[in-house]
């Protein structure tokens, strides 16, 4: 992984303009020439201040459901169900590539295996910071409160925040800030899958 | 000045004889859910319907369609509520997608001329219909889902 802070990546995405924006970094053999540049990133979860929740896909969709499984990755972590999550398709950059063939592509079954923990990881960070948020916002206890349905609830008193609300206060450092992951048995829409995002369109 | 009748209505267009169904229909009227494939009637991406049996657009001169009742993907249902289209998507058949509107075309006469058709009918009536993504097999399942057998 590369040696960028916490701090750099959140000055990261609070250059962004007002929305939350967490970034990845996949270890890439592009690693070296971006190193110098501005942070760029190859997934990345924004959260606007009007609730809407943005994944940027790496992959490139040509009807390979990758628009579907990466959504489903995302809310898993992330706690929006993914039929709310909107798609943006990433640009042409190297760091994008895919990290198992070298440039960016879709192909050879990589599109999940490549994602499952960088793209969870970028969604459980914005979740954590998120509750954290809200813990401040509240001034009660992180581990009182947890994330569901694009909000942050506090247990004890059932106070509620969207995502939207959180954005300003959850793109700064928390020191009570950490990331973990869930854990798939207790996960909701992967197991079942939701059906083609799109398919309708092409029906 | 021709006067086409398509999905329902009326439409005017000011184009010569021989030029393809195909193209009137998307750059003339502006409807996009028709596909341009090979060009050859080789691959069925371009299938419409005229009196309610399935033609290749895009080899079909507009001239062909004067006074019948053309009518594409987008005249199929109002809302994507036609049988074959439910069953569509309960079957998640699309992946990228550019060939299933002429799928599903093609399909619709078949249902409509053989509502029960038998696996050898489908074939018969599918197999001018080409799909890169290689979703046959859920093409197979929604046609009969929708057909009920």
């Amino acid at each position: 992984m590369s040696g960028l802070s916490r701090r750099g990546l959140l000055q990261a995405g609070a250059a962004i303009g007002g929305g939350l924006t967490i970034g990845v970094w996949l270890p890439t053999g592009a690693d070296a020439a971006v190193r110098n540049k501005p942070f760029a990133p190859n997934a990345w979860i924004r959260v606007l201040p009007d609730d809407r929740v943005q994944f940027v896909l790496s992959p490139v969709e040509m009807g390979q459901g990758v628009v579907t499984s990466h959504a489903m990755l995302v809310a898993e972590e992330l706690m929006v169900a993914p039929q709310k999550l909107e798609c943006v398709f990433a640009e042409a950059n190297r760091a994008y590539d895919n990290p198992a063939i070298g440039y960016q592509v879709t192909g050879g079954s990589t599109s999940v295996k490549t994602a499952w923990l960088p793209l969870r990881t970028a969604a459980a960070t914005a979740r954590e910071m998120l509750i954290a948020a809200g813990a401040r916002t509240w001034q009660v206890d992180e581990d009182d409160c947890f994330a569901e349905e694009g909000a942050v609830v506090h247990r004890p008193t059932g106070r509620r925040l969207r995502y939207g609300a959180l954005t300003q206060n959850a793109a700064r450092p928390s020191p009570g800030w950490r990331t973990w992951s869930r854990s798939p048995p207790g996960w909701r829409w992967w197991p079942r899958g939701t059906g083609r995002r799109c398919a309708r369109r092409r029906c | 000045m021709k006067v086409l009748k398509i999905n329902g209505r009326e439409a005017k267009v000011d184009v010569p004889d021989d030029v393809p169904l195909l193209w009137v229909i998307r750059e003339e009227l502006g409807m996009c859910g028709t596909k341009l494939g090979c060009g050859m009637a080789l691959c069925g991406a371009c299938t419409v319907h005229l009196d309610g049996q399935p033609v290749r657009s895009c080899v079909t001169p507009v001239s062909a369609a004067g006074g019948k009742e053309i009518t594409t993907i987008e005249g199929l249902s109002l809302d994507g509520s036609h049988p074959l289209q439910q069953a569509w998507l309960k079957e998640n058949v699309p992946q990228c997608g550019y060939c299933q509107s002429g799928q599903i075309m093609q399909a619709a006469a078949l249902l409509k001329d053989k509502p029960k058709p038998t696996d050898e009918e489908i074939t018969a009536a599918m197999a001018g219909n080409l799909c890169r993504c290689g979703t046959y097999g859920r093409i197979r399942a929604a046609i009969k889902r929708a057909a009920g057998t």
